[in-house]
């Protein structure tokens, strides 16, 4: 199994975590850890990426693409999502740039 | 001016319709290099990466979870001669990966579940490999 989640960085304090959960995907925030599940799930060779780098570009090339095209954007999302999805994506690198935002590349095998 | 819904599964079945716009499908291109009406942070170096990490090649079955309109699964299907599920809760979700499927000559490889990751009507050990792209977030 391969898969990728966006979380929050290790060892943020509650506000900065309270940040992350207003900045990053709807659920952003887990209790446990994704190498815990895995390993409580029963995989083994369990392996981690930080792809937060790549994820950096790709949000941020989205934001320039939504922003240069935005009158035919928002003429196909709507006005108001368009404008929510673009502030999202202006959070979210918010919050990469400030270290609190990751996104991250986990492997794991079943025996 | 109409609101943006705050409901997940009409969120997502907006967002869905929405991506097949021209000017969203171009910047698709620009950003992630695909064409499926994606709008995540794959881009199709990263999916052919996960394709040879997981091992895909003829007779083997991928589950992907989660998978909005068929991306990454059905890419990686036509990339690498897999077989593929795909799983989204929306049906706009489901009926745009098939779609897609059976205009790249897919059909035959791909089925389109319409599920939730939670209840998933599917037998265990099923799969070869699985792969879900931000679901968990």
């Amino acid at each position: 199994m391969m898969f990728t989640t966006i979380e929050a960085a290790e060892g943020l304090s509650p506000a900065e975590r309270l940040l992350v959960a207003r900045s990053g995907p709807s659920a952003v925030l887990t209790r446990t850890s994704y190498p815990g599940l895995l390993a409580s799930a029963g995989f083994s060779d369990i392996r981690y990426s930080d792809i937060t780098a790549e994820y950096r570009t790709t949000q941020q090339a989205w934001t320039d693409a939504m922003r240069r095209e935005a009158r035919a954007i928002s003429a196909a999302m709507g006005e108001p999502a368009f404008e929510q999805r673009l502030a999202d994506r202006t959070d979210a690198l918010a919050a990469v740039d400030a270290g609190l935002l990751e996104r991250s590349q986990y492997s794991a095998v079943r025996p | 001016m109409r609101r943006a819904s705050n409901d997940p599964d009409e969120r997502f079945s907006e967002r869905y319709a929405a991506s097949g716009a021209a000017a969203l499908l171009q910047a698709e291109g620009e950003v992630l290099g695909s064409d499926y009406q994606a709008n995540g942070y794959t881009t199709l170096a990263q999916a052919e990466e996960i394709g040879v990490a997981l091992g895909l090649q003829p007779g083997r079955r991928l589950l992907d979870l989660g998978s909005g309109c068929g991306y990454p699964g059905l890419y990686l299907a036509d990339r690498f001669g897999c077989e593929v599920v795909t799983v989204d809760p929306v049906a706009s979700g489901a009926i745009t990966a098939a779609s897609r499927a059976e205009r790249d000559g897919l059909a035959a490889r791909h089925l389109a579940v319409l599920a939730a990751g939670a209840a998933l009507p599917l037998r265990d050990d099923s799969f070869d490999a699985v792969v879900h792209v931000d679901v968990m977030c």
